[in-house]
């Protein structure tokens, strides 16, 4: 027999190893490969334009001795649940203080009423849950998955400001139908950018596919500002991102599917033009081109998107120096657009920003921030101006 | 009964489990810090460079807000896994050394490299980190960051880890052999713990070089071209 030398043994070793990793690996590339092409299903033809009749608003209740709300979502209940339509925003003492929480309300379907806001998530509990620290929190993203659990992404600051943020991605445990007091628990920190995944955010709420896959608008914004996507399966895998746009100013990316794979991307511009920057996509977000701004203004502030069965909604500040007016605009091919809602006007200086909308059971809802002092909501029945 | 899905599965999840993220962060800066004091530390006694060490690694380990884990993961998340394999190493070497419980010349070869890195491996990590770096940035056209999601990119990882054996192999005795062979064996386990865990994040490029080992590929190919330099200026006077 002859003797193996240990520098022998350890190539051996080596060889071995290579063969299990690229095995392994082989087996992951045949069986991970793209089976079907990501589409969104659009359950009513184009009906052209529409005009918003208002049903319902006020103010969403603030949790006790909280004086600072800010970046509301809106998400739909499932049928059988007590309410209709939930909503969570960040509160605290203001923006980026260290007492900021996720605070959580539904709209009760017998009462006609927001419940008590709850707050849900808080950084300390957060950050034992993850095994490290959370400086702060923001910007709350809800999506329902087609098992009926609510889903949150949030947003967490690294050493340092927004500019340092992570996203968070938060999945409702126990009873998904407890209306009160839902219980989220970490689920996972979106891989995003190999920069010590340092400052991708959150705002704007994802696009359902039809397969139940949704796809997250997001934005990067270290020095340039650009937006992208973050893709997950129907359980709420983490599959991937595309970039939106190479632009460095453009954030807040709200997506509005037009057919099943032409996506438009409305986004936030942070100076240049002053107006609402557009993208498009043909295939499913896969691949995005800039498109000219759109004529709307735009105060370097958020906007909102949504394919509301047939037409298309829009909510953003109508004017390019200030947040102190919001309307929604409607459109039937997302490329001209109508005001069709006057949702605030305020004095000079005065805030009404961030919006989020949601189309559940015929109707259309929209949250915003009002003056950073608590959450509006209005609701809107659609009569349709068939062409 | 839940059934978790092998790795190579199509709904398997591409991103480590919160659990195996948690721990893989301690792991990770307890290897990096223990590797870190004892190289700082190298003007103390062995004992107390290895009771320093030891420390500094139940601390990283323990979850707590008291532990540098949770501050280092808070501002960098998890250290690549290859960066994790070098300091590892590097502990593993220094354990086994026999010394006497002064620092002594026979010391310094038996714990550090018996030479400099080669500076093609580091002009490799420099270039591959201002790609993505630059790519953070959407320097370019195509999203390379997001490549590394893909079993490609570890199929790349893989190829890699083959190719500095195969250098380590035809380089014989010259004195970059050990590094290469090192790296290799190091590529090789980090793609297969990333394969099994999908640690550190579930991307590729983040298992074979973060940030900080970027910064200290810089660090070691400017020292070792100042080296090179003075040793030319030598031998040209030398001449003269």
């Amino acid at each position: 027999m002859g003797h193996i030398s240990p520098l022998a043994f350890r190539h051996l070793f080596f060889w071995f190893g290579a063969l299990l990793v690229g095995g392994i690996a082989l087996l992951q590339a045949s069986y991970q490969s793209e089976t079907s092409p990501a589409r969104v299903t659009l359950t009513a033809a184009n009906v052209g334009d529409v005009r918003l009749v208002k049903s319902g608003g006020g103010e969403i209740p603030m949790p006790p001795d909280t004086p600072s709300a800010h970046s509301s979502t809106l998400a739909s209940l499932p049928a059988q649940h007590s309410s209709l339509v939930a909503a969570a925003w960040f509160a605290g003492e203001r923006e980026s203080a260290p007492d900021v929480r996720i605070a959580f309300s539904s709209f009760d379907k017998t009462r006609q009423r927001w419940t008590p806001a709850v707050f849900i998530v808080d950084r300390h509990l957060l950050g034992q849950q993850l095994g490290f620290g959370i400086r702060r929190l923001g910007n709350p993203v809800l999506w329902r998955d087609d098992n009926d659990h609510l889903h949150l992404f949030v947003v967490g600051t690294g050493i340092g400001g927004w500019a340092t943020s992570r996203i968070i991605h938060l999945q409702q445990r126990g009873d998904t139908l407890s209306t009160t007091d839902p219980q989220f628990a970490p689920r996972a920190v979106l891989p995003l950018s190999w920069l010590w995944n340092l400052s991708y955010l959150v705002r704007n709420s994802p696009v359902v596919l039809a397969n139940g896959a949704v796809v997250l608008p997001i934005y990067f914004e270290l020095g340039s500002k650009y937006p992208a996507l973050a893709k997950l399966d129907r359980t709420g895998s983490f599959r991937g991102i595309a970039r939106i746009s190479r632009k460095p100013n453009l954030l807040q990316p709200a997506v509005l599917p037009i057919t099943e794979h032409r996506w438009f991307a409305f986004m936030r511009m942070s100076g240049g033009t002053h107006r609402i920057a557009m993208a498009e996509t043909q295939d499913a977000g896969t691949h995005w081109h800039d498109r000219p701004d759109l004529q709307l203004p735009n105060p370097n502030a958020s906007v909102a998107a949504i394919n509301a069965n047939g037409f298309h909604a829009l909510t953003f500040n109508p004017s390019s120096t200030g947040r102190d007016q919001l309307v929604t605009a409607t459109s039937a091919n997302g490329e001209r657009w109508r005001i069709s809602a006057q949702l605030a006007i305020g004095e000079t200086g005065d805030e009404f920003s961030y919006p989020a909308m949601l189309w559940h059971e015929n109707t259309l809802w929209v949250s915003y921030t009002d003056r950073r002092r608590h959450i509006a909501w209005q609701r809107f029945t659609v009569t349709r101006n068939t062409p | 009964m839940m059934t978790i899905p092998w790795p190579w599965e199509v709904n398997a999840a591409i991103t480590p489990s919160l659990a195996v993220l948690s721990v893989g962060m301690r792991i990770g800066w307890a290897l990096v810090l223990g590797a870190l004091s004892v190289s700082v530390l190298h003007m103390f006694s062995i004992t107390a460079r290895r009771a320093v060490a030891f420390a500094i690694v139940v601390m990283c380990l323990i979850p707590t807000e008291w532990s540098p884990s949770w501050w280092l993961g808070l501002a960098f998340q998890t250290p690549s896994l290859v960066l994790q394999g070098l300091c590892g190493l590097y502990l593993y070497r220094h354990s086994q050394a026999r010394l006497p419980n002064t620092v002594s010349p026979t010391y310094s070869t038996i714990v550090s490299a018996p030479a400099s890195w080669p500076l093609r491996l580091l002009v490799v990590a420099i270039v591959a980190g201002w790609l993505l770096a630059l790519d953070t940035f959407a320097f370019f056209d195509f999203a390379l960051y997001s490549i590394g999601f893909t079993p490609h990119a570890v199929l790349a990882s893989l190829f890699f880890a083959c190719l500095l054996q195969l250098i380590s192999t035809r380089s014989g005795h010259s004195p970059s052999t050990q590094h290469y062979r090192d790296l290799a064996l190091i590529v090789l386990v980090s793609t297969l713990v990333h394969l099994l865990w999908r640690l550190p994040s579930g991307n590729v490029w983040d298992a074979l070089l973060d940030p900080w080992l970027w910064i200290m590929a810089h660090g070691l190919a400017a020292s070792a071209l100042i080296k090179k330099f003075i040793g030319n200026q030598r031998r040209a006077k030398a001449i003269d």
